[in-house]
């Protein structure tokens, strides 16, 4: 359908520019990484190899701050645009909810990819399923805080602030709990594919964002659009 | 063709108007094309079906015929048609006022005649 | 022949009923003017007519099947409303090439030619971010927008805000020209009645939120009469008969009287009596004086 396909267009460009964001920022990370690195005991070709090694972990990390940035304004960009171009709201949510998890299945097929193919990173491999979930589960976040600032305003900012907070210092506290960085990525590399746990994550994750989008689609249902 | 339109009489009105004046001044033949309603409506910024009941109105007097899939037609012995029909709206549309305002002014039938008699 | 019809329209925003209790319908292949003062209701009825606000209460259909929320149905409407993207809603950052991308995404009928044609014609930058563009470029787009949607039924929110004459005949002459060329479907929301009243066939007035009348422009401007003269002839003419505005200077009178069917002015008296302009009978019906609070 002609309509479908000029959707596609338009919604495989967002997608690239998120997809872009986080694997050049991620980029940007493993190279002030490199540079501050001080491990050249292996010679340098070694230490760069070792480092690549970690570059979809810098595309996950700035890949979520790109889910949850786009995603929200996604919702307050496009929405009422959409709607007032005579879309259905079921049509603009959709596009939105369905192209953000796009951007969680495409940085989690890369990351997948690229740990298979370069040398030495299927030891990483068995993070897929945790980072698949978060993935999705930042993705879920997003989606939700831009329906509810678009609908709710500044009862939404302050729920998207609450939220980010707790988040935040959820994270940190796992951190700091779990030692330094590496540390606790060698300790997720013990996890091999007979830990149940991460792919209960991973489905948990994927079920959330479904919900998310479910979510999406009713909280606009009737809203108001104003231009 | 070409006036500008006013506030005093309604737009279709007008259009028919222009119509019988470019008949009389021979700007329209007889058996010429006239301009369709669309391209009237184009060029006055109008609507269509406002021109289309000024034409109309014409075409129901004779004055222009429809030859189809072509256009709307003067008809032979339209400018006749017109003059005669003026001729008889002539008192009311501009004698009576005039004798109205005359009448106002205090001006008699005398001096109306005199007037018109040495101008 | 398409038919868009409003049942029942009622819209409240807390405890102010925006509209109540509206109907109407629109046919296809006719050129309306949507006049009434600000706050009347006439962007809510819009917005809510091409379902893109809900209605509280009341159905809009379009021939026969409901608008809201229905693909089929919504790719007949269009609504071309006032932009104003200074307002925090998120088009600050669109630039206009974005935006007319969008409106071929939904529109399904897009005309990317008559698009591109008339953004030439309007000499719009399409580069430029919406927020910085003037009040006249943001009318030219919503035009742009309006007339290659290629709807059924389109309706235009003040589209010649902040345009020069020159422009606002431009408009008027492109509109006539592409209703002429198909036939569709427009309904013009304007404060500039005087310029546009020549191409609406017919006029809908809305009033405190309801509609005051709908009806055939010339034969409206028709049955409309402005009597003057001394205020005792006057009021012999007009007894009985619909009257709006009464203005009395000295021993003079002033008023504007609405003949119904079969009504005529009662003659023999020394008055005047003139035809209104659509704008001046309008500002006769829905002025202060008319308000009965």
């Amino acid at each position: 359908m002609n309509r479908g396909v000029v959707k596609f267009r338009f919604w495989g460009k967002n997608w690239l520019q998120s997809m872009g964001v986080a694997l050049g920022g991620g980029f940007l990370f493993l190279a002030v990484y490199v540079i501050g690195s001080r491990d050249f005991s292996g010679g340098v070709g070694r230490m760069l190899l070792d480092s690549f090694q970690v570059y979809p972990v810098y595309v996950f990390l700035v890949g979520t701050f790109v889910m949850a940035m786009y995603g929200v304004t996604w919702f307050q960009t496009y929405y009422s645009v959409f709607v007032s171009l005579s879309a259905t709201r079921r049509e603009a949510v959709v596009g939105i909810v369905v192209a953000e998890g796009a951007v969680a299945a495409g940085l989690a097929g890369f990351m997948a990819a690229f740990w298979a193919v370069i040398p030495g990173g299927g030891k990483y491999l068995s993070m897929m399923p945790l980072v698949t979930g978060i993935l999705f589960v930042v993705a879920s976040f997003a989606m939700v805080l831009g329906v509810a600032i678009v609908r709710w305003k500044k009862l939404g900012v302050l729920l998207a602030v609450i939220l980010y907070g707790s988040c935040g210092m959820a994270f940190g506290i796992t951190l700091a709990m779990t030692g330094d960085d590496s540390g606790a990525f060698r300790k997720l590399q013990v996890f091999d594919g007979t830990a149940l746990w991460p792919v209960l994550l991973a489905g948990a994750g994927v079920l959330l964002y479904l919900l998310s989008c479910v979510f999406a689609v009713a909280a606009m249902r009737r809203s108001e659009v104003r231009v | 063709m070409n006036e500008i339109l006013t506030q005093e009489k309604s737009i279709y009105i007008q259009i028919k108007e222009m119509i019988e004046n470019d008949i009389l001044r021979d700007i329209l033949l007889e058996e010429e094309r006239v301009p369709s309603t669309n391209e009237l409506a184009k060029l006055y910024a109008i609507n269509p079906a406002t021109a289309a009941k000024g034409v109309n109105l014409l075409v129901d007097e004779g004055v222009l015929y429809k030859k189809r899939g072509i256009g709307m037609f003067v008809a032979a012995g339209a400018k006749q048609q017109i003059m005669a029909k003026r001729r008889e709206h002539f008192y009311d549309d501009y004698v009576r006022s005039l004798m109205a305002e005359a009448a106002r002014l205090g001006i008699t039938k005398n001096e109306l005649i005199a007037m018109i008699r040495d101008n | 022949m398409s038919k868009l019809t409003g049942t029942g329209i009622t819209k409240t925003y807390g405890t102010n009923d925006v509209l109540q209790d509206v109907s109407l319908e629109l046919e296809s292949g006719r050129i309306y003017g949507l006049i009434g003062r600000n706050g009347a209701g006439k962007t809510t009825l819009l917005s809510i007519l091409s379902a893109q606000n809900p209605a509280t209460r009341g159905t809009v259909t379009l021939d026969g099947e409901t608008v809201w929320e229905n693909p089929q149905a919504l790719s007949h409407l269009c609504f071309s409303r006032e932009l104003n993207p200074t307002s925090g809603n998120g088009m600050t950052a669109m630039k206009v090439k974005e935006y007319l991308e969008i409106a071929s995404v939904f529109y399904p009928h897009w005309d990317r030619e008559m698009a591109k044609r008339l953004v030439e014609e309007f000499h719009l930058d399409v580069k430029k971010r919406m927020a910085k563009l003037s009040k006249g470029m943001l009318s030219m787009v919503t035009i742009v927008v309006a007339l290659a949607s290629c709807a059924d039924f389109t309706f235009l929110d003040e589209p010649v805000a902040g345009l020069d004459i020159v422009a606002r005949e431009k408009f008027y002459r492109l509109l006539v020209e592409e209703f002429n060329e198909t036939g569709r479907t427009f309904v013009v929301s304007t404060h500039i009645i005087e310029e546009a009243s020549d191409i609406f066939e017919e006029v809908i007035i809305v009033d405190q939120g309801r509609i005051y009348l709908k009806e055939n422009t010339q034969e409206l401007l028709e049955r409309c009469v402005h009597v003057s003269g001394r205020e005792e002839d006057v009021d012999a003419v007009t007894a009985g008969l619909e009257k709006h505005q009464e203005e009395r200077l000295g021993r003079s009178k002033g008023v504007t009287v609405m003949l119904k069917p079969g009504q005529r002015l009662a003659a023999g008296y020394d008055v005047t009596v003139q035809r209104l302009s659509l704008q001046k009978l309008f500002a006769a019906l829905c002025g202060e004086e008319e308000r009965h609070e």
